[in-house]
């Protein structure tokens, strides 16, 4: 799991099923870092970035986005919220759900295409 | 398809390492292409690359770049607006990763809008080769600076 100044993971789980992993980042978090000025918001990529390396945790290193469907960020995540990202599998192998949750119900949500590159970079 | 390209500073509210884009090549009503590069110093930059899918963001401020020069060209108020990411409604990334600290082209085209909601088909391009592709949707929010402005 890569380590985010600001960024503190809480709780991490993983089954069979899936993986979940809380966190909450501090206001120095350098996810907020000049998004935006006077009005931070964890940006549409720092959740999917944190998505990816739950993604990694459940299936491999290696794992990588291959795309993306329906994804609704319908809640925003601000400093010092805490918000759990949590990926279901599918009967696919390389599909996955994705679930960002904070107090106020459902941040966001959508479906991982994961992929393997094939040439190791 | 091109008119007067102002520089792109004014038309964002993303700054520092935030801050993607840094050029308009062409502009015009409906669409857009802009020049830009994940910041090395970009918290999801990760031994000179971040994942494909911070491609996504270029895209957006790209957009919100078009909603800027849309609103300046229509005599409205047009300092930037916060605009969220809304929706992907899909996405495909044909590499795993981007290198930062390099240009990238974004070529945004608005689909559709319904007031303060955008929709549009994105792509962001490295030495030609289309690396990201998505039909994304954002939303313009009033930023508190913006409203300040509005102020007496």
């Amino acid at each position: 799991m890569s380590q985010i100044a600001g960024l503190s993971l809480i709780t991490s789980r993983i089954t069979a099923e899936g993986v979940s992993l809380r966190f909450v980042a501090a206001p120095s978090c350098g996810y907020f870092d000049g998004h935006f000025p006077g009005e931070p918001v964890l940006p549409g990529i720092a959740q999917l970035d944190l998505a990816l390396q739950a993604a990694r945790q459940l299936i491999g290193p290696d794992v990588a986005l291959g795309g993306l469907r329906g994804l609704r960020l319908r809640l925003p995540i601000h400093p010092d919220d805490e918000f759990e990202v949590s990926l279901v599998r599918t009967v696919a192998s390389h599909i996955v759900r994705l679930e960002i949750r904070v107090a106020e119900g459902v941040a966001t949500a959508g479906v991982l295409l994961l992929a393997t590159p094939l040439v190791k970079s | 398809m091109s008119e007067a390209t102002p520089p792109v500073q004014g038309l964002v509210p993303h700054r520092g390492a935030a801050r993607f884009v840094e050029r308009i090549v062409a502009w015009n009503a409906d669409s857009i292409e802009c020049v830009g590069q994940i910041p090395l110093e970009n918290v999801c930059v990760k031994e000179g690359f971040a994942p494909a899918l911070v491609g996504l963001e270029l895209a957006a401020q790209a957009a919100a770049a078009l909603e800027a020069l849309s609103r300046r060209g229509s005599g409205q108020s047009w300092p930037p607006l916060v605009g969220y990411l809304v929706s992907v409604k899909e996405a495909a990334f044909s590499v795993s990763r981007l290198c930062a600290g390099v240009d990238l082209t974004a070529r945004v085209a608005r689909i559709g809008k319904a007031s303060a909601l955008a929709t549009y088909e994105v792509r962001i391009l490295h030495a030609g080769l289309e690396c990201v592709f998505a039909i994304l949707s954002t939303y313009a929010a009033q930023t508190r600076d913006s409203n300040r402005q509005k102020e007496p």
